[in-house]
């Protein structure tokens, strides 16, 4: 009886332990414990003290940026003092559809990746940023001036509505919304992962798989964009329409190779973007590299080590036997005020401050994310970071084209049907005749509205 | 025409199989992992791996398969039919080369709207046989119909005429019945106005007069209180609501956010009108209005009935007298000897009966002297006679409850009278009473319940309700006492009604608990229905003619009514994927995964139980419990767990490759996706169906099999004519019900599939989407809400038609007695 009831006690315990077994969200004084050699603080400064600015208001920020930003609170209080933040979380990408589900009890603040702001400006839902001087303190501020001097220039546009550069909507908080080659350096080196041809090889002779999922319309593009494709958003009759000429010859020779590959390299090219997925094959060594974005980066690291992970631009793929670099999607997330909100000015003081040089700094030591402040990017801790020169080289490339000013919501589902047919094993192209009418059948739907 | 005529089943052979041939050797045959290639290729080699073609699934173009089967269905049964001369297969053969030519047609064609280029290029690209299909699919029609009218002629023009007859005068009747309701509802109040005493006629204006000059004091403050709070609440907001039902909001969201330097501060967001409320409320208050519509007219009935009861106590009178002429009366109608069916003589009984009502003088009061039964078929039957008899019915009809009263006190009386008869009328009802003798009716006729009822009233010249009773009584052998008591019983719960007075709102309450009941108890469920269910439907419904959806989205923006557009959007062909196409391919999908998941799970389910009921198989316990362990996993869990292993990254993929073989797409090719659904469903299904059969079989009498055994029938005779129809008797509306909801069964493909593989030819779906997942995706993905809301009436609509039709024409409707 005495040994059950241990056993029983046992288990319980065990039980109750293994709640917290599971993955704790990143601490960044944790990470820097970690990585940064045991130096948990980052030097800040508070600046005037503001207190005419008063109000109550909530922000939604995603869950693996919460530590960060309750220090970026901590310090707005000190600021602000009489402004009370509260906070949420829901995740960026997320952000649009949960504002749409009831404006009125969203956030007055929150956190949106770049091509969901033209949806939300259009119906007018978002704050527009105030292009004259308004007292914060003691001081005027021009907000819209500001974000345009001390963002990178190509961050500012998407901000925008329509894409004029001068309304602008957002507050750019990172600039890393994009995605890069990452591989396991004990199975590829660095001068193969230059060519996705040298990698499948790779692949295929070592019976690895190579991840790269031109199934799904995020990343298909980059072959099409590497053979001179063009992809534009329009703004036209107040409605933005997609422009794509997929299905021109560049075009029809992109689906061609894309299509030769797939069926060449069979299983040694593995289509899925799926973060679980990549984390099992990093980890069981079947993988030995993917295309995918930067939320991944820990992912990786946390399976097979952060010494074994590199980092390359998007690779070159061969067209007409001429090796052209794959185009990817560059992206912003950024800060957005509601405008319906009951106190704008204390949200657009707070969406200044968590986008500043400084906020931006943390979450770069936090979280490695990419900034968007012009300054930041030229600190050497930011050059030095290889994921994030990788990214840069890869969003910066030729044929990479911002997101937001790019796509529709109409162009994901065409693309991705395009690469399901892509990747059907066969050489047809479905119920189509050739590739390029299923081109011109992809393009008519993503561009009629 | 005539050899033509003759040898109709053996040209009809030849041309099927030359379309056959056709087809074959002109349609894409796709090899999994292979390029394409056809027939001709085939044949005459062309760098075909041996052991790819061993491994490799042929997989035709799913439209392009149904059509080569139909073909080869066809060639078969036209040469049973010229060797058998036989003109049923001749008729099966015609149809399914209809059927073929239909199936493909239709489904690549006739669904892609009427742009004629499309159709040659869009329809027929795919064929990739060049303009050889198209020339197949004319001869298969031209044919195929040709084949089938001569092989029936009449039975099939008129069956297939009368179809829609009857569906169209059903419609037809439906909404005529809808104005005539609201004609007669204003026509009816018009009646009681005009008959109405002055109180009654206040209570038109003011609510509860009536009920307050009776001296329902209660009722009347209720009434009275519900119009002023109904007139306050129009004035308040009513009208307001409906105004913006009307027009779904005029004024625009103001976003402000001009920096105001005088204010020190922004200008703030002027709110605009919200569409969706301005429905939903505006939808509230058209249910209101209509409640209160119903409360009014309670009260003019109130006041009607009030009136009514005035003349109550004249009419009891007047009501007793009859009873007189009753006696009278039926005897004359006996005495009359005519045949019912014959229209002159019942002219001759009706005119003479007006004689003699009027000599009687008894042209004021009700005169039913037969049976309502017998008078009913007058009716129909003559319509002079009608509008005369209504006349001198409607006396009667009003006050058709104290009819009731009255009737059955006259039947208790005269019960009560023929206690001590009871012997006699149990001879007369077994045909052993000297009367049956003489009159020759012998106990055969009297084994039914009407001659019984006929000969007890014409013996002792009573009513047949009367007689009815006194049968019962006797069968029952009841005593006079326990007549008396039951007589009594039924004055003290009855007598109370009749006397002349309104009731109270006590003894109105108190109805509540006793023959009102029903309206008690469903009260509070009903008005979960109208606030949970109704109201919700109603409003999906009416967003169906709004362009709710992209650039129309509240609160901030506006949307508006725009009529029917959405419904004709869905037939318009508008680019490469349009609508029009999408909702096409898709019904078409829907249909064929419906019938094939029905049918499957269905049929395997009972096979299934035939095998394991079979007196060889032993542990039946056992087996039974090994084909339902699946259900104890939930289904979602289930689908979740077969998408991944029958994913293109799954374990069975892998496995494959790990040993050199290729992939199969069982989830990213389109025909074979389709395939695979189909089976994965009845993993989940047949345990059920396996379930429900087994208890059906068990129940089928033993005898029946040893009979047909005896008879010399074998296992499949006695399967298809006795098992069978049995199981499809019984679960005929449990096959429609599975069917209608396999149609809308959203689980199973989202799951799975998730709709995919995606199409480039479709709209925002996929080639294993349904029409219910399509509408999903229109209104999460999409945001379309108004075109998803225009599918949804689609989908109820064809969900209705079938379901009606299939089950007018299932023996369950039809054949109950026959099965019992």
């Amino acid at each position: 009886m005495k040994n059950k009831t241990k056993f029983c006690k046992s288990i319980l315990y065990l039980s109750f332990i293994s709640l917290f077994g599971c993955v704790p969200p990143l601490n960044y004084q944790s990470y820097m414990q970690e990585n940064m050699g045991g130096n948990t603080s980052v030097e800040w400064q508070p600046g005037e003290i503001k207190e005419n600015i008063n109000g109550e208001i909530t922000v939604w920020c995603p869950s693996e940026d919460r530590s960060v930003t309750n220090e970026i609170v901590r310090r707005f209080k000190i600021e602000y003092p009489n402004v009370t933040v509260k906070v949420s979380e829901v995740a960026e990408n997320k952000s649009k559809d949960q504002f749409l589900k009831d404006p009125a009890k969203a956030a007055d603040v929150f956190a949106i990746v770049d091509n969901d702001i033209p949806t939300l400006a259009e119906a007018e839902y978002l704050f527009k940023i105030p292009n004259v001087e308004v007292p914060l303190g003691k001081k005027t501020i021009n907000f819209s001036d500001k974000i345009k001097s001390e963002s990178l220039p190509w961050t500012i546009t998407p901000m925008s509505y329509p894409f004029d550069g001068v309304n602008l909507y957002g507050f750019p908080q990172t600039a890393d919304n994009g995605y890069l080659l990452m591989y396991n350096k004990s199975l590829i080196n660095e001068n193969q992962v230059a060519s996705l041809e040298t990698i499948l090889e790779v692949a295929k002779t070592n019976n690895k798989q190579f991840m790269y999922d031109y199934k799904n319309g995020f990343y298909l593009p980059g072959a099409f964009l590497a053979n001179g494709g063009h992809l534009q958003v329009e703004f036209k009759n107040n409605r933005f329409v997609q422009v794509c000429d997929f299905n021109d010859n560049n075009g029809v020779q992109a689906a061609e190779r894309m299509k030769a590959i797939v069926n060449e390299y069979g299983s040694a090219l593995y289509a899925s973007s799926d973060n679980g997925e990549i984390q099992t094959k990093f980890k069981d060594n079947s993988a030995l590299g993917v295309i995918t974005g930067t939320w991944n980066v820990e992912n990786v690291e946390r399976a097979i080590g952060s010494s074994n992970v590199g980092f390359a631009r998007l690779p070159t793929i061969n067209i007409n036997e001429t090796p052209k670099t794959m185009g990817a999607f560059r992206g912003v997330k950024a800060l957005v005020v509601k405008s319906s909100t009951t106190y704008p000015l204390a949200a657009l003081a707070y969406s200044s401050f968590a986008t500043n040089y400084d906020s931006q700094y943390l979450r770069f030591i936090a979280r490695q994310a990419g900034p968007s402040n012009i300054e930041l990017t030229e600190l050497k801790e930011v050059t030095d970071n290889k994921m994030l020169q990788a990214l840069t080289l890869s969003q910066q490339a030729e044929t990479s084209v911002s997101q937001a000013l790019a796509t529709t919501p109409l162009f994901w589902d065409a693309m991705g049907a395009l690469g399901t047919t892509i990747g059907n094993g066969n050489a047809t192209w479905g119920v189509f005749p050739n590739s390029k009418a299923i081109l011109d059948a992809i393009v008519a739907q993503m561009t009629t509205n | 025409m005539k050899t033509i005529k003759k040898y109709l089943s053996l040209i009809g052979s030849f041309i099927s199989l030359v379309l056959l041939i056709l087809v074959l050797f002109t349609e894409n045959l796709k090899i999994i992992n292979l390029r394409s290639f056809n027939g001709f290729e085939l044949l005459f080699g062309k760098n075909i791996e041996l052991n790819s073609l061993v491994i490799a699934v042929f997989t035709f173009s799913f439209p392009i398969l149904l059509f080569v089967l139909f073909l080869l269905v066809s060639f078969v049964f036209y040469l049973l039919a010229f060797f058998k001369k036989n003109k049923h297969f001749q008729f099966y053969a015609s149809v399914f080369l209809l059927l073929g030519f239909f199936n493909t047609f239709i489904s690549y064609s006739f669904v892609l709207g009427n742009n004629y280029d499309e159709l040659i290029t869009l329809g027929y690209s795919s064929y990739q046989g060049g303009f050889a299909p198209v020339l197949v699919g004319i001869l298969s029609l031209l044919f195929g119909a040709y084949s089938t009218v001569l092989s029936y002629e009449k039975e099939i023009v008129w069956a297939f005429l009368n179809f829609f007859k009857k569906i169209g005068i059903k419609i037809a009747r439906f909404f005529v019945g809808i104005a005539l309701g609201f004609v007669n509802f204003f026509v009816k109040k018009y009646e009681q106005f005009l008959e109405d005493d002055k109180d009654g006629r206040v209570s038109y204006l003011v609510m509860g007069w009536s009920s307050f000059k009776n001296k329902q004091y209660v009722n009347a403050v209720l009434y009275f209180l519900s119009e002023i709070i109904f007139i306050v609440f129009m004035i308040v907001y009513g009208f307001f609501a409906l105004g913006m039902f009307f027009t779904l909001g005029d004024k625009v969201y103001n976003p402000g956010g001009q920096w105001d330097p005088e204010l020190n501060d922004f200008a703030p967001a002027i709110p605009g009108d919200n569409s969706m409320t301005a429905l939903l409320f505006g939808i509230i208050v058209l249910l209101f209005i209509f409640a209160f519509i119903y409360i009014y007219n309670r009260n003019l009935n109130t006041a009607n009935h009030n009136n009514r009861l005035k003349y109550f106590v004249e009419y009891s009178h007047a009501y007793k007298e009859r009873e007189v002429l009753l006696k009278k009366d039926s005897q004359f109608f006996l005495a009359l000897d005519f045949d019912l069916n014959d229209k002159d003589a019942k002219k001759l009984y009706l005119q003479k009966r007006k004689e003699f009502i009027l000599a009687n003088n008894f042209d004021k009061l009700t005169n039913i002297l037969i049976s309502r039964v017998k008078f009913n078929i007058l009716i129909d039957y003559d319509n002079y006679a009608r509008k005369l008899l209504l006349h001198e019915i409607k006396f009667h009809e009003v006050f058709d409850k104290y009819n009731l009263f009255y009737n059955r006190k006259i039947v208790f009386s005269n019960a009560i009278k023929l206690v001590e008869k009871h012997e006699e009328i149990l001879l007369l009802i077994k045909g052993e009473h000297q009367y049956c003798l003489t009159n020759d009716i012998g106990p055969d006729k009297l084994k039914d319940k009407r001659e019984q009822v006929a000969i007890v009233s014409a013996y002792y010249h009573i009513h047949d309700t009367t007689a009815n009773q006194v049968i019962l009584n006797a069968q029952k052998g009841y005593s006079k006492a326990e007549i008396e008591g039951q007589y009594n019983e039924y004055l003290a719960k009855h007598l109370g009604e009749f006397d002349g007075r309104p009731k109270n709102f006590k003894e109105s309450m108190a109805t509540l608990l006793n023959e009102n009941f029903s309206t008690t108890i469903l009260f509070l469920p009903v008005a979960m229905a109208v606030i949970f269910v109704i109201l919700p439907l109603l409003f999906t419904i009416l967003v169906a003619f709004t362009n709710y959806g992209p650039g129309h989205i509240p609160t901030n923006e506006l949307f508006d009514w725009v009529g029917l557009n959405n419904f004709f959007s869905f037939f318009k062909s508008n680019g490469a994927s349009s609508q029009a196409k999408t909702i096409g391919t898709l019904l078409v999908w829907t249909i064929i995964w419906a019938f094939f998941a029905t049918f499957l799970n269905y049929i395997l389910g009972m096979l299934l139980a035939i095998i394991i009921n079979r007196k060889t198989i032993k542990w039946k316990k056992f087996w039974r419990t090994m084909f339902v362990i699946s259900i104890a996993v939930p289904q979602f869990v289930t689908l979740l767990i077969m998408n991944r292993i029958l994913s293109d990254n799954g374990p069975i993929n892998q496995t494959l490759i790990k040993y050199g073989y290729n992939m199969i797409p069982f989830l990213s090719d389109p025909f074979l996706a389709k395939v695979v659904v189909i089976l994965v469903n009845c993993w989940v299904g047949v345990p059920y169906t396996m379930l429900i059969t087994s208890g059906i079989l068990m129940n089928i009498p033993a005898d029946l099999y040893e009979a047909a055994s005896i008879d010399g029938a074998g296992p499949t005779k006695q399967f298809l004519k006795i098992t069978l129809p049995y199981m499809l008797f019984v679960t005929g509306p449990y096959l429609i019900t599975q069917f209608i909801g396999n149609i809308n069964n959203f689980n199973v493909i989202y799951f799975l599939t998730g709709g995919g593989p995606s199409n480039a030819a479709l709209d925002h779906a996929g080639d294993t989407d349904l029409l219910i997942t399509w509408l999903y995706k229109l209104t999460v993905n999409e945001q379309q809400y108004s075109m998803a809301s225009t599918l949804g009436i689609f989908i109820f609509a064809a969900c209705s038609i079938i379901s009606l039709v299939l089950y007018a024409r299932s023996g369950s409707a039809n054949s109950e007695e026959a099965f019992s």
